[in-house]
């Protein structure tokens, strides 16, 4: 709207100007129905009542801030609104009157200082009023905003603690293999219960919001470690990692229910097992980020990974990222794709 | 001198694990306990099942999360006669089931106390001259499967051959005696089960009973017709024809939406 760029380029609030042009009007009017002065004349009477009406009725919204409308405090709230209108009005009839008469011109109806007074007073708790809703609506969708981001770090933080779960079925199938290496291989039972420590500590501590990527590989690549020494021949990993990618921020544990899910669903659930890939590249302004597994989906009516993982998934990025990111994810015939987006930067530019 | 009580005969045994480290550990502790002669190993369920009918075997040792079937699929498809005992790393919701349908569980990774124990109850079970019936499957699965969550196949045994039958497939099931007649892929197959049990772990929305022997998928239904006025004649798009009783009609078509 053009006019309202203008007024704010005069950089007056918009509220004045209407208070001011719409007192104007109505002084005007009043003068010539009331008091029967010429229009021509009336015009220029009502300039100094509009003038000081919209100063006075601009200056309530200085009453009222820090006033809010709350319930136990609204009747303190309008009655010292009601005084202060009424002095308003006071002012009003009395300086313009005043300055009528100095001007020996205006109305000499006895009814015109009335008539001033009550429309002053009128108007200046119409003002305050109107500033008391604004700034109640204010407080309550600021408040509002204030509930809707903690409850989104609140929801955030538990899926956080949700990926971080360590699932039992690996924990003591990983102790099984662990006692089952200490005979044969030594070493071998040495280094995977090193591992099992370290995936536990990670898991267990405090978990900040974001690491870098390498980071985040370092854990998936100790839980694939894990995984290979269970299945064997079964498990393949292969990565596809750009260099340039290593540092950049990523939400700690937002792979790890989708290569979760790549064992459970790909490796676990077949004989020969097959290639688990996990990819990150930097495409245009966005880090991509992929798990790619096989799909064993032989009789079975859902062909892919319980909802679970991918909810998680989804939940955080939406939590974190507030739709800046996004996950995708597709089965082909005997491959099952996890694919997110994230952007480069933890915050809009 | 020699003992003059003879040496109990050993436990012939199948092992079904598919980590193989696993695997090697429990036939380590096996060996170390003696007494159980491991007659063959197996690393999916399908194996399993095969192995049980070859070799006979007095105790299966069953692992439950395996390739192909799992453990409760296997033991759907075992004729009665070897007790089953399961192994699993943790299975929250199956545990209380184990202890109906299976001589004994035990979790993972397995002491070799326990597994003594274990090896001790099936010799008790063996030697009992009335061998309980095994709980059936059905009662298993239901305990194991959470609320809610509805079977999406079926494990079917016909002669030698397995197959495993993905329930969208599935057009109907009626029942014949002791068992289930399951039509679907153009051919049918029997299961030892009855039809209310089949019922209880297939999705109502999907899974009909139209009589009382008798239960359709509803995605296959191409028409019904009134025969009398109690009876109706559900058409299949295959061609196979159903009976229905009234109420089966009225819930038919309460599903169906008409």
């Amino acid at each position: 709207m053009p006019l309202a760029r203008l007024l704010r380029w005069l950089q007056l609030p918009l509220d004045f100007w209407m208070v001011g042009i719409g007192s104007w009007f109505l002084s005007a009017t009043t003068l010539v129905t009331l008091a029967s002065q010429p229009l021509s004349l009336a015009v220029w009477l009502a300039v100094p009542g509009a003038l000081l009406l919209s100063a006075v009725c601009g200056s309530s919204r200085y009453l009222v801030r820090g006033r809010a409308l709350a319930p136990e405090r609204r009747w303190v709230t309008l009655g010292v609104l009601g005084a202060t209108s009424l002095v308003a009005g006071g002012v009003l009839s009395a300086v313009t009157s005043g300055v009528w008469l100095a001007a020996a011109q205006g109305p000499d109806s006895p009814r015109a200082p009335l008539v001033l007074f009550g429309s002053g007073a009128f108007f200046y708790l119409a003002a305050a009023l109107y500033y008391a809703a604004r700034q109640a609506e204010n407080a309550a969708s600021a408040a509002e905003q204030q509930s809707l981001s903690s409850s989104l770090r609140t929801r955030e933080a538990e899926l956080t603690a949700l990926s971080a779960k360590v699932n039992p079925h690996f924990l003591f199938n990983s102790l099984t293999s662990i006692a089952a290496l200490t005979t044969r291989d030594p070493e071998g039972a040495r280094r995977m219960s090193l591992d099992l420590a370290a995936l536990l500590r990670d898991r267990l501590g405090e978990h900040s919001e974001f690491v870098t990527l390498e980071h985040e590989l370092e854990t998936v690549r100790l839980y694939l470690g894990i995984e290979r020494v269970r299945f064997a021949e079964r498990l393949r990993v292969r990565e596809a990692i750009q260099a340039e990618v290593l540092d950049l921020p990523v939400p700690k544990l937002i792979l790890q229910p989708l290569v979760e899910n790549a064992i459970k669903h790909g490796i676990a659930g077949s004989d020969d097992g097959g290639e688990v890939l996990v990819s990150a590249e930097l495409m245009g302004t966005s880090l991509q980020l992929r798990v790619e597994s096989p799909l064993e989906r032989v009789g079975r009516e859902r062909p892919a990974p319980s909802g679970q993982g991918q909810r998680l998934v989804r939940g955080r990025l939406e939590a974190l990222y507030a739709g800046r990111a996004s996950c995708e994810f597709a089965a082909s015939d005997d491959r099952y794709v996890a694919r997110l987006i994230l952007p480069t930067e933890l915050a809009a530019p | 001198m020699t003992s003059s009580v003879p040496p109990a005969p050993p436990l012939r045994a199948v092992v079904a694990e598919d980590e193989p480290l696993i695997r090697e550990l429990f036939l380590e502790q096996l060996a170390e306990l003696g007494g159980v002669e491991v007659v063959a190993t197996c690393k999916d369920g399908l194996e399993a099942v095969r192995a049980t009918q070859q070799h006979a075997p007095e105790v299966l040792f069953l692992d439950i999360s395996m390739p192909k079937l799992d453990g409760f699929e296997v033991l759907e498809l075992l004729e009665p006669g070897v007790s089953v005992v399961f192994v699993t790393a943790y299975d929250q919701h199956a545990v209380r089931a184990f202890e109906a349908a299976a001589v004994d569980y035990l979790l993972k990774p397995v002491s070799s106390e326990r597994l003594a124990k274990a090896v001790a109850r099936v010799r008790l079970d063996r030697a009992r001259k009335d061998v309980a019936p095994r709980p059936s499957s059905d009662e298993l699965r239901h305990g194991a499967r959470p609320e809610g969550v509805w079977l999406d196949r079926l494990a079917v045994k016909d002669g030698s051959e397995i197959g495993v039958i993905p329930v969208r497939e599935l057009r109907f099931a009626r029942s014949e005696d002791d068992y289930v007649r399951l039509g679907a892929n153009g051919r049918e197959w029997l299961k030892h089960q009855t039809l209310g049990a089949l019922e209880a772990s297939l999705d109502p929305a999907s899974f009909v009973r139209i009589h009382r022997t008798c239960m359709v998928n509803v995605a296959f239904v191409t028409r019904i017709e009134a025969e009398t006025r109690d009876r109706f004649v559900v058409f299949l798009s295959d061609g196979t024809t159903l009976p229905a009783s009234r109420p089966g009609e009225r819930r038919l078509r309460e599903v169906l939406g008409l």
